[in-house]
């Protein structure tokens, strides 16, 4: 049986080889406060954009990250290779690979996602308010046969958030909590791997995401993410997705993730759970 | 500003080693994923991100500003104030040796930072680390009575960034590691500091 997983290997290796090399810059900003790569190539946790953006730059310093991800559930499988880049903390410029492995029906889709995130306002940690960032997805699937096939309207589209996020300083038995939200005004029938639109709801709706992270210890952080998704297509119901995470920082440049994942129906097959692995790279 | 956009400050793998290996020593207390999560825990973990987003805001507009709590005039220094109390945060972080440690340590991270030692050139450090300690003592609801300038003033025309903010805050977090002060204390005490921010950029060019 052929793994998508497999092909991402590689790269995993070279990143992880990168652990061991010091690299020659971060940013100011404190550990883990660019949070981690989430699926559609933004920063945040594994499922949900943050307000944060990428990486530890701060004023008059950039940052950029890479990661790798790859999630199995039941009958799907998901890898993911992103890349992101953040201008003096202000702006936050993505593209992700997304390749979505069909393992028991057969077949595979793919998107490409350009992303942008201005942060509009505030730090999470100094503001009473914390931050405000506004993000944009843009989304085009490869090859949108599948997805027509199911009664996806378009195989491109563009997702518009509002994201923020707040430290709470020893929040929960001393240990820091930081708190996400953010709005997503979308068309994606599951995140755009099947389209945009459908048979039973063609235009936008609003949806809410939102997540919890605990700080453990200095590298470490657990949590949990929610996930609101609409359900657009007739044949092929659509559930809101959720994770925990626990979340490790070797040092200011590398971090991977580890989640398991509750993504419910897709595509017509019920209840898919599973493991999220992902891998980043801060330079 | 030069510094601050080549020069790397890595907590983890910056100079003093040895200082630095208390950070990864708390990696065991994580243990794995585990696999099988109760659908319940889900629905009342939306209602907790709503309740600690909105609550949360809420309590936390009524931080004290800065600038107003220090808005007195005169030296740096300590007065004698009222005993702390036991359930004090200064006594939690260990009370005076270990602030006067906290800060001795905080001083050397300080000195070996090319970002933000030119700021104190000029410094008389004896000073500094004496009106440092008073204002961590004072902050921490300590016998100790923060007399200086207050922020604001302490701080205009420097030139300081966030980036210098964060630096600063990311060094007293490291010492406060290092000096083992427990993670509750030391996450409150950083908050506190944290809502000064505003107030050390004040007046900046
Ligand atoms: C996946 C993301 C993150 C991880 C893994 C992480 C990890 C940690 C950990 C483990 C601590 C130490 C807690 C302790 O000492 O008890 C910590 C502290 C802290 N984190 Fe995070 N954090 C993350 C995201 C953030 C974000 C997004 C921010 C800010 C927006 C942030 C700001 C801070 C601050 C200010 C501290 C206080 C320093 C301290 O306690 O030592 N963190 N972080
Ligand atoms: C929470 C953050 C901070 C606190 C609580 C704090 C506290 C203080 C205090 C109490 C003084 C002594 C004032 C006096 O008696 O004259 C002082 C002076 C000073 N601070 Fe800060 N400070 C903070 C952030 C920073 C930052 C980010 C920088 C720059 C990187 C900085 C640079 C200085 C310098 C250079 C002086 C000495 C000024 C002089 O030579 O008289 N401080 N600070």
């Amino acid at each position: 049986m052929r793994r998508s997983g497999l092909s991402f290997l590689p790269i995993m290796l070279a990143l992880i080889a990168l652990l061991s090399a010091p690299a020659a810059q971060a940013g100011s900003r404190l550990l883990a406060t660019g949070g981690v790569t989430q699926v559609e190539g933004a920063s945040g946790g594994g499922i949900s954009p943050w307000g944060v953006l990428a990486g530890t730059a701060s004023e008059g310093e950039f940052a950029a990250t890479a990661s790798v991800s790859q999630a199995r559930v039941d009958d799907y499988s998901l890898g993911v290779a992103g890349i992101a880049g953040n201008i003096q903390d202000r702006l936050e410029l993505s593209m992700a690979r997304q390749r979505f492995d069909l393992d028991t029906l057969g077949g595979r889709l793919e998107q490409d996602i350009l992303g942008a995130k201005l942060r509009l306002y505030g730090d999470p940690l100094y503001d009473t308010w914390g931050t405000w960032s506004l993000g944009v997805q843009r989304k085009r699937m490869v090859d949108g046969e599948l997805a027509k096939a199911l009664g996806a309207k378009d195989t491109a589209g563009t997702d518009l958030y509002l994201a923020t996020s707040k430290l709470w300083f020893a929040a929960v038995g001393g240990r820091n909590l930081l708190t996400n939200l953010t709005l997503r005004s979308t068309r994606a029938n599951q995140g755009g791997l099947l389209g945009f639109g459908g048979d039973q709801k063609a235009s936008r709706s609003l949806v809410v995401e939102g997540s919890l992270g605990l700080m453990l210890a200095p590298d470490w952080v657990v949590g949990i993410e929610y996930r609101q998704k609409p359900d657009n297509l007739g044949v092929a119901a659509e559930s809101d997705w959720r994770d925990i995470y626990v979340a490790h920082f070797f040092n200011k440049h590398v971090s991977l993730t580890g989640a398991w994942l509750d993504l419910g129906d897709i595509a017509g097959l019920a209840d898919q759970q599973g493991g999220y692995l992902s891998l980043q790279v801060a330079l | 500003m030069t510094g601050c956009f080549h020069t790397p400050n890595d907590v983890v793998s910056r100079s003093r080693a040895s200082r630095h290996a208390a950070l990864g020593s708390d990696a065991s207390q994580v243990s794995a994923l585990r696999a099988c999560i109760a659908q319940a825990i889900w629905k009342p973990a939306l209602l907790v991100i709503g309740l600690a987003v909105l609550g949360g805001c809420a309590h936390s507009s009524s931080a004290p500003s800065a600038d107003t709590h220090q808005a007195s005039t005169g030296d740096a220094g300590s007065r004698a104030a009222p005993h702390a109390s036991d359930d004090s945060l200064y006594a939690a972080l260990g009370g005076k040796p270990v602030i006067d440690a906290v800060v001795n340590d905080f001083l050397y991270r300080i000195a070996g930072d090319e970002r933000i030692v030119d700021f104190f050139a000029n410094t008389n450090i004896d000073h500094f680390a004496e009106a440092f300690t008073t204002q961590l003592c004072d902050i921490s609801d300590g016998p100790c009575d923060y007399a200086g300038p207050s922020m604001a003033r302490a701080h205009q025309q420097m030139g300081i960034t966030d980036a210098h903010f964060n630096a600063v805050v990311d060094h007293l977090r490291a010492a406060l590691i290092d000096q083992q002060v427990p993670a509750g204390p030391r996450n409150r005490l950083l908050g506190r500091l944290a809502r000064l921010h505003d107030a050390v950029m004040l007046r900046q060019p």
